[in-house]
């Protein structure tokens, strides 16, 4: 029982700050293109208006397409240490973390694959493309954490960096942390990587078909989705934190900085974007575990 | 045709989802006719409706208010008849511009409607030629007030007065169709004349 409130706690938490990021991440946006932008509740607004309209259903498929992407988000959010607390305990929980986040965007590509728009399919599979480029240099950043410290447990990486900000992976490793954040740019789905969404050129791709309750899922899910890629990175590079409040104020800045690069960059085109991906943070990563490795 | 029936009686859960409603309104990135000219303006810094919480989308499914911008074709009727019917319910649809009210100066044209409001239920309508983003935004936030006291509820209109509707689209409608060539067939779901297309 008391593990099923946990559970449940842990994910109205990680849905409350990821839809108060994307809000205040609206507000960024707007102050730096000179608007005065919407209130920094505008994201809860949204969502509690999708969830009140009617939607459009295709099959089957769609429905549990949908609810799986979210659920599979929520999933790898409970192996995810936030400030000391983790929902299921594991000693490895970054392997497990690595897998199951693929299982939400998987999620979306059933779900929209199902219903049958072509912009749609076009869209996940530029999703899909986009993830390849990213998982790679992103698993080199791991690869290289994990060497070091000996252990493949998130909370024991970010333990390790305790003290000092000089000893966080941050000023330790450069490089990687460079490296992490092109990948978590390309994760997030944010400006130059956003060829899945693109809203003039594929009309927003997976969300095509997506109205009302569908919709709200998707926003939900992207929501969960910043939650648990700050977060790793926080853990990662950040040292986690000893409270719940530096830690969300650790990873509203990460997410800050992946603002500030979609408020001014353009768009890359798919293979643009994965041949960048695969070149210059790729390099960076393999260069930080060559000397890693040297060490 | 019936008047739309105002209920007075709402209760608290109405007044909710509506605040909800109203303050996330997202317009149909589709623009139909000269007036398009003018959304820009009014959705950057200048006037900038994301304050509002009025922005664009990129599809009907997604879209709450469906903005016909200017004069209407006979074959742009066609297609937004067809988004209209798409867009899931509750949906509101802004006339703008005086060729949607009267005609305006395509008033005697042959190809062109001259109200719209015969051939889809409008909610709120802005005259001028072309209306300033102040009147584009002033028309957004009365809707969002009719949103708010629940007034704004065409959409209702159009179920209830289908055939009137459907009336007059067959009725102008019927000028697409190419002279010639095949047999004049007038469907608007037709899907043989979409894979022509």
């Amino acid at each position: 029982m008391m593990a099923v409130l946990r559970v449940f706690l842990f994910s109205l938490f990680a849905i409350f700050i990821g839809l108060l990021f994307m809000g205040i991440g609206r507000k960024v946006i707007a102050r730096i293109q000179l608007r005065y932008g919407p209130p920094f509740y505008q994201a809860f607004l949204d969502v509690g208006k999708l969830f009140s309209r009617k939607s459009i259903t295709h099959n089957f498929v769609m429905d549990l397409g949908m609810v799986m992407s979210l659920g599979g988000l929520l999933a790898t959010m409970l192996f995810v240490p936030i400030a000391g607390h983790v929902a299921i305990k594991t000693s490895t929980n970054l392997i497990v973390i690595m897998y199951l986040m693929a299982i939400g965007y998987l999620g979306m590509a059933m779900a929209v694959a199902a219903s049958g728009n072509p912009n749609a399919t076009i869209g996940v599979s530029r999703a899909l493309t986009m993830m390849l480029g990213y998982e790679v240099p992103f698993f080199t950043v791991m690869l290289g954490l994990i060497i070091v410290n000996g252990t493949s447990s998130l909370e024991l990486i970010s333990q390790s960096q305790a003290g000092s900000i000089l000893n966080w992976n941050m000023i330790r490793f450069p490089l990687s942390f460079i490296a992490a954040e092109i990948a978590l740019q390309a994760m997030m789905g944010e400006k130059p990587f956003d060829a899945m969404i693109a809203p003039a050129e594929i009309a927003s791709g997976p969300m095509v078909e997506l109205s009302g309750k569908y919709l709200g899922l998707a926003f939900l899910t992207h929501a969960v989705s910043i939650f648990v890629e700050t977060a790793i990175i926080v853990n990662l590079f950040m040292g986690g934190a000893s409270n719940i409040f530096t830690f969300v104020l650790k990873q509203f800045e990460i997410y800050l900085i992946t603002v500030f690069i979609e408020a001014v960059f353009p768009r890359f085109r798919i293979e643009q974007a994965v041949k960048f991906l695969w070149t210059v943070p790729m390099g960076i990563a393999v260069l930080q575990l060559i000397l890693i490795l040297l060490k | 045709m019936q008047e739309l029936k105002v209920e007075k009686k709402r209760s608290c859960i109405d007044n909710v989802i509506d605040f909800f409603r109203q303050r996330s309104i997202w317009m149909l990135h589709y623009c139909t006719g000269c007036g398009a000219v003018e959304l820009p303006p009014s959705m950057t810094s200048r006037w900038d409706m994301e304050r509002f919480g009025i922005g664009p989308m990129a599809t009907p499914r997604q879209a709450d208010v469906l903005l016909v911008t200017g004069y209407v074709s006979l074959k742009t009727l066609k297609r937004i008849i067809r988004t209209y019917e798409q867009m899931p319910e509750p949906k509101w649809v802004l006339a703008f511009g005086s060729c949607t009210v009267n005609g305006g100066i395509y008033w005697d044209s042959y190809n062109t409607i001259t109200n719209l409001a015969e051939y889809i239920p409008v909610d709120i309508t802005v005259s001028g030629c072309m209306p300033r983003p102040e009147a584009v935004m002033d028309a957004l936030q009365t809707l969002m007030k009719m949103i708010q006291s629940g007034e704004a509820g065409a959409y209702k209109k159009y179920k209830e007065n289908y055939e009137y509707y459907k009336a007059n689209q067959d009725r102008v409608l019927k000028k697409t169709v190419p002279i010639l060539g095949q047999t004049p067939k007038n469907d608007l779901e037709g899907k043989n004349e979409d894979a022509k297309e």
